[in-house]
């Protein structure tokens, strides 16, 4: 009897103890598990801030990172590799980057993959139109070619991700027969046609003070950063107040800053302008005619006040006067198209970005699987 | 001597006058404004340029006191145009015969460039109001 009770304490001992053990082992596992996966993560996190400063970096073969990032974890190993390749979103390819980030904790791996665009930058939020203005727009477009479909840097259609043609803060009509496209409110595409179709056009749109009262207002900047960025001189940026002293090719941010009531009557941009191209005075009056280049402009133009419009441009276009032309008629621009372009507007964005202010907001992510 | 004196406080006070000094007088033409303007530029003369040129809003003549800025305005173009050779086209007229607005073609052989010279009349002049450029 004795020994029978002995025994089954025994046993009941050894069950409890295998219990605890498992109960420990399935602790410890979970709490490896989770630090491996936020270790994971994190990592991933610091590598895109890594990618966001440097667009070019590349880590074809799994390298080791540093064990230091995260010093107070423990004992922990993290390997990754970024490298180029294409994924298929919407029956569109898209170029981005595959991060794989593998993070070992005790005795648990886990491995995070990411696809990132390899097009940084961003869309400021005033951009509603392929030209976007507060003014009437009526005599300034002419007979322009305007579409606010999404577009690539080089001109192809895109599936997704367009604004209106027009996007206006007045009443519009389309006095120079324009022909107009774009994407409406609920997303649909547009083709650009004449009449156009009245949902690619946005007009009288309440703004209610919130129109970027100059060209840092457009990106929600503080006043003078643009200037400040353009007489820095960075990735070619450059500042003038007279336009014949440009440099060619413009790039980066260029600010071309008016005395008032000085229009620039031939706005010649050359060959293969592109970035943010500024023209703007303090009284708000400054005023481009006869905007041309040789190929099209890549990127962002805002100015007061644009007339003759005869640029093609792959981007957008924003007018901040809330005077624009009244009286002149622009009848002979229908071979200029104005195409939005995330993707131009993107990388003429990037350069505003600061370094060092890690990837959120900068570098798209395509997915994020853990 | 007095009638000398007349005679120079007269001059004077013409060439102080944007209106009088330009293309004032019933002869004056869409084509001869657009002549002198480009007479002005090949001999950078901005004070010619500026009185054949109409106020931005197309109510009048160029004031005087908008001398400056139109100068600076027009530096680009005077510099791009200067000594390049216009081949002038038809000018047509709207309205008919009281046509008020008229429209100079000019070509640009060498900058491969056609422009389109958009003129006001005021009073018995014309005025040039808008410039079109076409890059070919």
């Amino acid at each position: 009897m004795i020994l029978g009770a002995s025994i089954t304490v025994g046993v009941m001992n050894l069950q409890l103890n295998r219990s605890s053990e498992q109960a420990t082992e399935n602790l410890v596992r979970y709490f490896d598990g989770t630090l491996s996966r936020n270790l994971a993560n994190d990592a991933a996190s610091y590598v895109l801030g890594l990618y966001a400063d440097s667009a070019t970096l590349r880590v074809q073969n799994s390298a080791k990172l540093s064990s230091s990032i995260f010093s107070d974890v423990g004992d922990y190993s993290l390997t990754y590799s970024l490298y180029d390749t294409t994924i298929n979103i919407a029956k569109n390819d898209h170029e981005v980057v595959k991060l794989v980030m593998r993070a070992e904790y005790g005795k648990s791996v886990h491995e995070v993959m990411v696809y990132a665009g390899t097009t940084f930058g961003f869309v400021p939020e005033p951009i509603r139109g392929a030209i976007t203005a507060r003014g009437v727009l009526d005599n300034t477009i002419g007979d322009l070619h305007i579409d606010g479909r999404n577009h690539t840097e080089e001109g192809e259609l895109e599936n997704f991700g367009g604004v209106y043609g027009i996007s206006s803060g007045s009443a519009f009509t389309n006095k120079g027969k324009a022909v107009i496209g774009g994407t409406g409110e609920d997303g649909s595409d547009y083709p650009a046609s004449n009449p156009a179709n009245p949902l690619s056009v946005e007009q009288s749109h309440n703004w209610s003070n919130t129109f970027p009262a100059d060209p840092d207002g457009v990106f929600n900047f503080p006043g003078g950063t643009l200037k400040e960025v353009a007489k820095s001189g960075v990735a070619g940026s450059q500042y003038v107040t007279n336009p014949k002293d440009l440099q060619f090719p413009l790039k980066g941010v260029t600010y071309v800053d008016l005395p008032e009531g000085v229009s620039w009557k031939a706005a010649w941009l050359g060959k293969d302008p592109a970035g943010i191209l500024v023209v703007h005075n303090s009284s708000g009056t400054a005023r481009v005619e006869n905007i041309a280049s040789e190929t099209p402009f890549k990127g962002l133009i805002i100015a007061d006040k644009m007339f003759h419009i005869h640029v093609e441009v792959l981007g957008a276009v924003m007018l901040l006067s809330n005077s624009l032309e009244k009286k002149k008629i622009c009848t002979g621009n229908h071979e200029s198209k104005i195409l939005f372009s995330r993707e131009a507007i993107q990388h003429a964005t990037y350069l505003t970005s600061e370094k060092g202010t890690g990837w959120r907001g900068k570098v798209p992510i395509f997915g994020w699987m853990e | 001597m007095k009638l000398l004196l007349s005679i120079l406080i007269a001059t004077l006070l013409q060439q102080g006058n944007p209106q009088s000094n330009s293309q004032a007088g019933s002869d004056s033409t869409p084509l001869k404004t657009v002549e002198l303007f480009k007479k002005g530029i090949d001999e950078n003369d901005m004070l010619v340029i500026c009185k054949v040129m109409s106020d931005e809003e197309g109510t009048g003549p160029l004031k005087q006191a908008s001398y400056e800025q139109m100068q600076s305005s027009l530096e680009g173009l005077s510099t791009m145009w200067r000594a390049k050779p216009f081949t002038y086209g038809e000018t047509t007229y709207t309205g008919g015969n009281t046509a008020t607005s008229a429209t100079v073609k000019v070509e640009v052989k060498s900058l491969k460039q056609e422009v389109n010279f958009v003129l006001e009349k005021y009073g018995n002049s014309w005025y040039i109001f808008d410039i079109e450029i076409f890059f070919r």
